[in-house]
């Protein structure tokens, strides 16, 4: 093969007219374009990952950071209650009618009864109640037409005292 | 004039700044493979028009692949690969009505019929088999201009006529030589 540069020469120039001028620049404008384009999408890509990985340390430290306590059951961990029906011999029920009537009958009681007429006390004067105090000192006290009060000097005597 | 192939480093750098999306590294990219690119589709599908229609995908596919190379003759074999695929899909969406047999074993053919990656080679010789099949003035005005490095003031003097003329004349046996060129590479497919 003849590698002259003079023929390399003369065959660019015959093939020249395969890619003209305008054909030449559209295709690397085209190209340039597409470089452009791609770069962007790798910068927006690379943006899109950082953002992610950047939430997922935080969201990874925010669960390490927070206290035991405040974390909830994972929900592989519930807490579940189980229940059953009570022993048929633990219940208390009622019947209707089954308990049986207490009745009073009116010959079982005793009926005490007082006669207006019939005097239970008697009337003494005051001479009469003093001597009943046998000495001891006392004054009655008159409040009204009607009421007196009885009143012991020795207070020892308001509690009572023997009689003869 | 075409530049020598990168060294090893050069190809590595430049590589890996287009992986990176560097811009000026695409545009010394286009410089040093754009008419090696085309040649080597001019190759592969021996039409000019099917050739451009691959260039594009051929290279928005390096766009998107682009990775760093430790070698220019692997980075050449890459960039040849992604030209048969794109000369592929195109004869494929080119040819949507044939069955997919037919596309299967298209697609076969075209895998099997990759040519070497001295493309540039296939069209020195076809280049020089042409030359000689050119008419004697014809031929002797390209190797004139071109072998024998005569400006083209000198050749309008000796043969008793104007630059522009001369030009002329060379622009209509290049264009001339390029058909037959294509011409052979067509019916080879």
């Amino acid at each position: 093969m003849n590698t002259d540069p003079a023929k390399n020469h003369l065959l660019d120039d015959v093939l020249a007219d395969a890619a003209p001028p305008d054909f030449r620049a559209d295709l690397l404008r085209l190209t340039l374009e597409q470089v452009q384009s791609r770069k962007h999408r790798r910068r927006r890509n690379r943006g899109l990952l950082a953002a992610a990985c950047l939430l997922l340390v935080l969201a990874v430290a925010a669960r390490l950071l927070s206290p035991p306590n405040a974390r909830k059951p994972g929900p592989d961990n519930p807490l579940v209650v189980h229940s059953r029906p009570l022993d048929a011999r633990m219940l208390v029920t009622t019947q209707p009618g089954g308990p049986g009537l207490v009745r009073s009958s009116a010959s079982a009681i005793a009926r005490i009864t007082t006669s207006p007429t019939e005097r239970m006390f008697d009337l003494v004067a005051d001479d009469q109640l003093f001597a009943l105090l046998g000495g001891r000192p006392a004054a009655l006290v008159w409040r009204g037409p009607a009421t007196a009060e009885l009143v012991f000097l020795n207070p020892a005597d308001r509690d009572g005292f023997p009689v003869r | 004039m075409r530049e020598p192939p990168l060294s090893a480093p050069e190809i590595v750098s430049l590589t890996a700044r287009m992986a990176g999306g560097d811009e000026e590294a695409y545009r010394r990219f286009y410089e040093l493979y754009f008419d090696r690119l085309l040649r080597y589709l001019l190759v592969v599908t021996g039409n000019e028009q099917t050739a451009r229609d691959a260039l594009q995908p051929t290279l928005l596919r390096v766009v998107r692949h682009a990775k760093q190379f430790g070698s220019e003759p692997v980075f050449w074999s890459w960039l040849t690969v992604l030209a048969r695929s794109s000369v592929a899909d195109e004869s494929r969406r080119s040819s949507r009505h044939l069955s997919f047999l037919g596309r299967f074993f298209e697609h076969e053919q075209l895998a099997a019929n990759a040519p070497p990656n001295d493309a540039d080679a296939r069209l020195m010789e076809l280049l020089e088999a042409n030359l000689a099949a050119l008419p004697a003035e014809e031929r002797q005005l390209l190797e004139r201009k071109y072998l024998a490095g005569e400006p083209v003031r000198q050749i309008a003097v000796e043969t008793l006529t104007t630059e522009k003329a001369v030009e002329s004349r060379l622009v209509r046996v290049r264009r001339k030589l390029k058909e037959m060129i294509l011409a052979q590479l067509e019916h080879e497919h």
